[in-house]
């Protein structure tokens, strides 16, 4: 952009935000800007245009309709843990940070409902709520840092999601501002909206819609009691069909995941969780509720997993037992790091009954791409976390990874899946939605976008291409990653 | 793409062409929700399991598939759709029950339909055939369409098919009662929610509230012990089992509105209601004795000459008139507040601009086609 361009409109957007909102809460110097040019992941950087954090509505107000009339685009942040660059700064557009919407407006305790500020942090809602012997569901591993309006945006989920739903299933309203200052409330506390939907809609929209202000949560009573299995399997195959056994003999698991050889490794290798090392696959198989119920699940599901083939299992005995079997979980990301100096994690979902098939998949690339892949799954959905092991020192390597990583998304849609479960499009992935979607697809999803957001200006470079990002998409597609023009900028 | 499939695209061109509205109709069981113009698009010759894999839980059908059919697939594996949407029996089409989002008492307890929808197949008004969501549980990619389609009663294009997730039946399932004022069973219904207890529905109809229980056999004698304590807290009373077979025809009944209750219309002139209003909310706006409420007082069906539109809204909920006075007088349906309003309207000429699909439906509730009350919807 040009930089001349660019100063003049962040002066007209200084003079118009200066009656409205205290200087201190806008950022224009590149140095202080610096810790916003990333979420996390940090492979794309950008300085924005200024970085402003309004305090409440008014100032919120002020800053869109300031953008709308001086043209200026304007990207959304919530806590910045976004793993596929929704956040990321857009040259020229103001990153809009909510960080200062922190408060919790009001936990309900009889009628299990929490109404708090969009930059809330997931965790702080059922920290709030446990009084009431109650919490906030969805759980996704970065809850204690990710705000509930990225939740909102990016339909987050979490090792408890199978059993408990996603963000959509345990939001009820949200209190949105358009890119014109008008405030829209979607969904409600009476069930049911009034005429279409939007709520679902804008569920998962990637802060391309609208800014969340306020969100109205569903809490629901805190589990008494859990308990885990931890089931070792002599073949991928065979963990595979085990999951498959426990769906079919109608048990829904709280959580359910699978670990493949290589990741138990390092993970063994990084904190001594006692996993089987002998074992192809682990299973994590977990059962909340109250203890009868508890009880009579995990002799259920520990029958199914023996008869699939399971050669060792261990119950958990007690709380720091249960905690100690999910360590291992837990850690297989830093494990990874451990391994090599970068790892890319991918993130696609894949009907279940595919998992074997996949993962064989994966064993033939890495041997085409020579590098290793670590496999950890939420089995029980088939949301998988394929973590590819590369040096970012070496740009071979950093080629091949994303070829890797690519191809990895390709198969998940040859096999009636889907390129993202839960990190979302952002612009990591923008380019990989012209293969699962058509031009038509892809249009009913800019109507939407042009019924909230006319102008365009929210988050405009991100999710959803458009055609002619596809068609250049698909010409590099076609040439294999042998960029056309190698030496001209990309946006 | 199916004959069937192709033949639709063809009309759906004609009526672009000629601007012809079309009606889009499954059973015709909701005939009387919303206003008809336009010439009818059967959906029933579309019909079948597309795929069920019972471990994925996951089922694609057609839209034109009686609701009763997918049941009787799901049931052979132990499987369900526990929102229990109306008129089952008498027809309603997959296609139709989505579109129009209506659901039983289990709603509060186990979702709505859209949160059971993973993806559908719409044909729009440009007659293009548009796979939205996928079959798989978790799928961030893209803005979530086929959830929208939910309760939107064919505004927006033909849904073709549709993929949902299903669960397993629950192992055991026992229905208690409990004579009570409506008052008692709110605050009582109101434990439902913020404790763990296995309950999939409640209902209160004139002094007695039907309870159910389902889940896992420990987690429904659990829930019993709950219930009977607070019963004894609340109206210092305790709940009695319902035989089974009576439970069955009870909740059996209540799903497809065949209770007296729903055809018990005072005089020519009362409209029954469907408000709906948020749990909080404390007692009943109108007709504290009478009456039949369901999802713990959230949902309430009620006979009245009176507009209750205005009286629910102020609430914070929504009233709808469900069924008009045989008068033929005619009532507005629910509306949003404005801002919302526009953003719908937007929304709808984004997909529709010719206003091809299911025109009016949204605007009146009406009777015999005396549709009168102008478009709110749109600009
Ligand atoms: C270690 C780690 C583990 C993770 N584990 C999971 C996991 O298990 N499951 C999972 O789903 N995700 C996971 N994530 C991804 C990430 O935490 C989630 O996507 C989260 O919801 C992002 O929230 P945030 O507040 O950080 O949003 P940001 O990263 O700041 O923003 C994400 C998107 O939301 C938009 N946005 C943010 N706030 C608003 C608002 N108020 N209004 C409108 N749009 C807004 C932004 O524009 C952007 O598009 C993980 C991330 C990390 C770093
Ligand atoms: C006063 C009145 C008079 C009427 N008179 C006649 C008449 O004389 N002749 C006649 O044939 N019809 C008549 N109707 C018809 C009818 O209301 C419409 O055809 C209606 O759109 C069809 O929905 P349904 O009630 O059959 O509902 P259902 O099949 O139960 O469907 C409910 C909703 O879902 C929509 N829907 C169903 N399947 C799909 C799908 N696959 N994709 C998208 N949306 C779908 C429906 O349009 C409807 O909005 C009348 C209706 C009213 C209110």
């Amino acid at each position: 952009m040009n930089t001349d361009v660019t100063s003049s409109a962040l002066s007209s957007l200084l003079r118009a935000l200066a009656p409205h909102m205290p200087s201190a809460n806008i950022i224009s110097q590149n140095d202080r800007m610096r810790p916003f040019e990333a979420d996390a992941l940090t492979m794309f950087k950008q300085l924005p245009l200024c970085v402003v954090l309004p305090e409440n509505e008014t100032q919120l107000k002020a800053l869109l309709c300031a953008c709308s009339a001086l043209n200026i685009g304007v990207v959304t942040r919530g806590a910045g843990t976004g793993l596929s660059g929704g956040a990321t700064p857009s040259a020229g557009a103001v990153l809009l940070v909510m960080s200062k919407f922190n408060c919790i407006i009001e936990v309900d305790g009889d009628n299990g409902v929490a109404c708090v500020q969009a930059g809330v942090r997931n965790a702080a809602i059922s920290e709030a709520a446990a009084v009431h012997g109650l919490y906030y569901a969805p759980d996704p591993s970065s809850q204690i840092a990710c705000s509930i309006g990225g939740n909102v945006a990016e339909n987050s989920g979490g090792v408890h999601c199978l059993k408990y739903g996603l963000t959509v299933h345990n939001v009820l309203k949200v209190r949105v501002m358009l890119m014109s200052g008008e405030v829209i409330e979607l969904g409600g506390l009476a069930p049911d909206a009034v005429g279409l939907d939007l709520l679902p809609v804008f569920i998962g929209s990637e802060g391309m819609l609208g800014v969340v202000t306020t969100v109205w949560v569903k809490l629901v009573p805190k589990p008494r009691h859990a308990e885990v299995i931890l089931a070792s399997f002599p073949t991928v195959q065979s963990a595979a069909d085990a999951v498959a056994n426990v769906i079919a003999a109608g048990l829904i698991p709280a959580g359910l995941e699978m670990m493949d050889a290589a990741s138990t490794a390092a993970v063994e290798a990084y904190l001594h969780a006692g996993y089987d090392l002998e074992a192809a696959a682990l299973l994590l198989c977990e059962s909340d509720g109250e203890p009868d119920v508890v009880a009579q699940e995990i002799a259920a599901m520990s029958q199914i997993l023996r008869e699939a083939g399971a050669t060792r299992l261990q119950v958990s005995q007690n709380e720091a037992e249960r905690l100690k079997f999910w360590a291992g979980r837990k850690s297989a990301f830093p494990a990874a790091a451990r391994l090599a100096p970068d790892y890319y994690c991918m993130d696609g979902t894949i009907p279940r009954k595919s998992l074997g098939r996949i993962l064989t998949a994966i064993a033939a690339m890495e041997q085409e791409f020579g590098l290793q892949c670590l496999n950890v799954f939420h089995a029980g959905d088939g949301n998988m976390h394929p973590m590819i092991l590369f040096n970012g020192a070496d740009p071979d390597e950093v080629e091949r990874a994303e070829h890797f990583g690519a191809k990895i998304l390709e198969a998940s849609i040859a096999l009636g899946g889907t390129i993202t479960g839960e990190h979302g499009v952002g612009l990591e992935k923008i380019g990989h939605m012209c293969m699962q979607f058509t031009d038509e697809e892809r249009g009913a999803m800019w109507a939407v976008k042009a019924a909230f957001d006319p102008p365009g200006l929210l988050n405009a470079d991100k999710a959803i291409p458009t055609l002619h990002r596809c068609a250049e998409f698909g010409r590099m597609h076609v040439h294999h990653g042998e960029m056309p023009f190698p030496d001209l900028p990309r946006f | 793409m199916s004959d069937t499939v192709s033949a639709w695209q063809m009309r759906i061109h004609e009526a672009q062409a000629s601007g012809t509205p079309l009606r889009i109709r499954g059973a015709g069981t909701k005939d009387f929700y919303g206003t008809c113009v336009g010439d009818v698009l059967d959906t029933r010759a579309h019909t079948g399991i597309v795929s069920y894999e019972p471990t994925e839980l996951v089922v694609t059908v057609r839209a034109g598939t009686p609701w009763a059919e997918l049941v009787r697939a799901l049931d052979e594996r132990q499987q369900c759709l526990p929102f229990e949407p109306p008129f089952v029996a008498q027809g309603a089409t997959v296609g139709g029950v989505v579109n129009a989002g209506l659901t039983g008492a289990a709603r509060l307890y186990v979702g709505g339909i859209r949160d059971y929808v993973l993806g559908a197949h719409l044909l729009n008004a440009q007659g293009e055939l548009l796979k939205l969501g996928g079959q798989v549980m978790k799928n961030v990619a893209g803005y979530d369409l086929s959830r929208l389609l939910v309760g939107s009663r064919g505004t927006l294009g033909l849904m073709t098919q549709v993929s949902l997730k299903v669960l397993p039946q629950p192992k055991a399932v026992l229905t208690l009662r409990l004579s009570c004022d409506f008052r008692s069973a709110q605050v009582l219904c109101r434990r439902f929610l913020v404790k763990p207890i296995a309950v999939t529905g409640s209902a209160w109809l004139n002094g007695v509230l039907t309870v159910r229980l389902a889940g896992m056999a420990a987690a429904v004698s659990a829930g019993v012990v709950m219930l009977d304590g607070w019963a004894y807290e609340c109206v210092g009373g305790s709940f009695a089992r319902v035989d089974e077979a009576e439970a069955v025809a009870f909740w059996g009944a209540l799903q497809e509105q065949s209770l007296p209750y729903f055809s018990a219309r005072p005089s020519d002139e009362h409209a029954l209601w469907r408000a709906v209003l948020p749990t909080a909310v404390d007692g009943l706006t109108v007709h504290a004795d009478t009456g039949l409420a369901m999802w713990g007082g959230a949902l309430r069906w009620l006979w009245a000459v009176e507009d209750l539109s205005m009286p629910f809204k102020a609430a914070g909920g929504h009233a709808t008139c469900y069924r008009t006075p045989l008068s033929g007088r005619v009532y507005p349906t629910a509306l949003a507040a404005s801002n919302e309003q526009r953003v719908q309207a937007a929304l709808k000429m984004q997909f529709d601009p010719k206003h091809i699909f299911n025109r009016h439906r949204f605007d009146t509730v009406t009777h015999a086609g005396h549709a009168t009350v102008e478009m709110h919807h749109v600009p």
